[in-house]
């Protein structure tokens, strides 16, 4: 960079601008093209999530709400939108098929609640973004993953996420997203299952642990 | 971790530009001839194999007790205290100055489109955005990606080989690491401004690695206090991100992948046994 270069700000600014719209746009266009995908789609799935998604987004963006309200307003869309029991024994992995009926119960309990503890301390970070379904891919029937893109709100940059859905017609409920090709239900039963392995398999020894964790959160939080 | 590598000649600073066009050219005709792509099989969303884990878990364990002390309070005290322009505008300069790899990468992995994104914003963003400061490209609706070298490997066909943790690095696999030195020594940036021997180089890499930290913050607070098992948790995170990264730089279908998730209600399969 010389510095005669460098003494035309404008010109420079001008053309980099002239550059940057000009290879932009084409470049834009080239992306539908590349997107247009023939796997069979879910408009019932896809219409579902667009629908759920963006109600929780704009439930948690309503500065008119405390976080009490917010919070208790999150827990019912949860049992509403999401197949709980279903992940519930989904993050046991191979352990789901082990478990003691009681033993089932005191998870059940502990890992809603360390559930909540881990989410809820987020829900402040919405800032009315907005969901848009980009399209969905039936992976069998009744098990569809609809992909999204989430913007705006104080995001610097568009974020991709895809929700999996089991059901069917109009009546579905998530059990995973996926962000940046990590899935949570799938990366929350490799730790489970990882805790019980290291224990012998004895799945006591995660209840218990799950259990301590969720004393320590609800102490952070009360500070 | 940029360092030693990054020590070549400076008399070779010219020599590559002439073998990388030739490289470019090499491969632009190659996928001219190589037609339309095949449908592809998603990589495996399994674990990496992990047959080092006792060595790793104490890596792991050892990090994340060191940086507790000593690395995280200076950190949540710059995500607290400094000023959110002055953060951003830093972290836009880092990234900036990783366009250049990114291009070569880009290219290296056949995503013509993508090295045309990468070269307009490092265009725009090192001139109207003052050095980088500012994502002018970004904000006209050129988001940045970020492509690397064990990304590339991945992308031709080379696989994890086993999990490694490297001590105040964080997660990696043979091939990601090997990926990562070759990105430092071949980096565009430290050949042209100054490699680890020059003062650039220094506060670069410096800045580089800081600026890492920053950026993984939230996920580092989110393992070690949300998790069962947070070495099993960063590992699952990592194979599944990097799997995802190498799947779209081969162009795997979305239906692809989406086909190669495990059944829900069906546990994913197991590590494989490293391959030797």
């Amino acid at each position: 960079m010389s510095s005669r270069r460098i003494s035309h700000p404008i010109l420079k600014a001008a053309a980099a601008a002239v550059l940057a719209l000009g290879v932009a746009a084409p470049l834009n266009a080239l992306a539908p093209v590349a997107a247009m995908a023939q796997a069979p789609r879910d408009m019932g799935a896809e219409q579902f999530v667009q629908t759920q998604a963006q109600r929780v987004i704009s439930v948690l963006s309503d500065k008119s709400q405390s976080s009490a309200d917010k919070i208790r307003a999150f827990r019912g869309i949860v049992d509403e939108v999401a197949d709980v029991p279903r992940i519930t024994s989904f993050v046991l992995g191979k352990y789901a098929r082990t478990i003691t009926p009681a033993q089932h119960d005191r998870f059940a309990k502990v890992f809603r609640q360390f559930a909540q503890n881990v989410y809820e301390t987020r829900l402040g970070d919405f800032h009315g973004e907005t969901v848009k379904v980009t399209g969905s891919v039936v992976r069998k029937p009744g098990d569809v993953v609809v992909n999204t893109t989430i913007s705006g709100g104080k995001l610097n940059q568009p974020v991709q996420a895809s929700w999996r859905v089991l059901g069917g017609g109009s009546s579905w409920k998530v059990v995973d997203v996926q962000v940046s090709g990590i899935w949570l239900a799938i990366t929350q039963q490799q730790d489970f299952v990882s805790t019980i392995d290291n224990a012998g398999g004895n799945i006591d020894v995660l209840i218990a642990q799950l259990e301590k964790q969720v004393q320590q959160q609800n102490g952070a939080r009360a500070k | 971790m940029e360092s030693h590598l990054g020590e070549v000649d400076r008399n070779r600073v010219r020599r590559p530009s002439g073998l990388e066009l030739a490289a470019a050219v090499a491969l632009g005709l190659a996928s001219l001839a190589a037609g339309p792509a095949v449908a592809q099989p998603a990589t495996s969303t399994a674990l990496i194999p992990d047959p080092w884990e006792g060595m790793n878990r104490s890596f792991m364990k050892f990090t994340l007790a060191v940086d507790g002390a000593l690395i995280a309070p200076p950190v949540h005290a710059y995500r607290r205290y400094m000023p959110q322009p002055v953060q951003t505008a830093i972290r836009n300069v880092v990234y900036n100055l990783y366009e250049p790899r990114t291009f070569a990468n880009d290219v290296l992995q056949l995503r013509f489109k993508n090295a045309g994104v990468t070269t307009v914003r490092f265009a725009a963003n090192s001139t109207v955005g003052i050095g980088g400061m500012i994502d002018v490209a970004g904000k006209t609706g050129l988001p940045g990606h970020d492509s690397d070298f064990g990304q590339t490997l991945g992308r031709w066909g080379v696989g994890t080989g086993p999990y490694i943790f490297v001590p105040f690095y964080g997660p990696s696999d043979l091939r990601d690491g090997f990926g990562k030195l070759a990105d430092s020594v071949g980096d565009p940036v430290s050949w042209s401004l100054g490699d680890i021997t020059t003062t650039f180089g220094q506060v670069r890499t410096g800045v580089d690695v800081a600026q890492a930290r920053v950026d993984i913050d939230d996920t580092l607070e989110s393992v070690r206090h949300d998790t069962a098992d947070p070495y099993a948790t960063m590992r699952s995170g990592y194979s599944q991100n990097r799997a995802f990264k190498i799947d779209e730089a081969r162009g795997v279908s979305a239906a692809s992948q989406v086909n190669a998730l495990p059944d829900f209600g069906a546990e994913p399969s197991a590590p494989a046994p490293a391959k030797p």
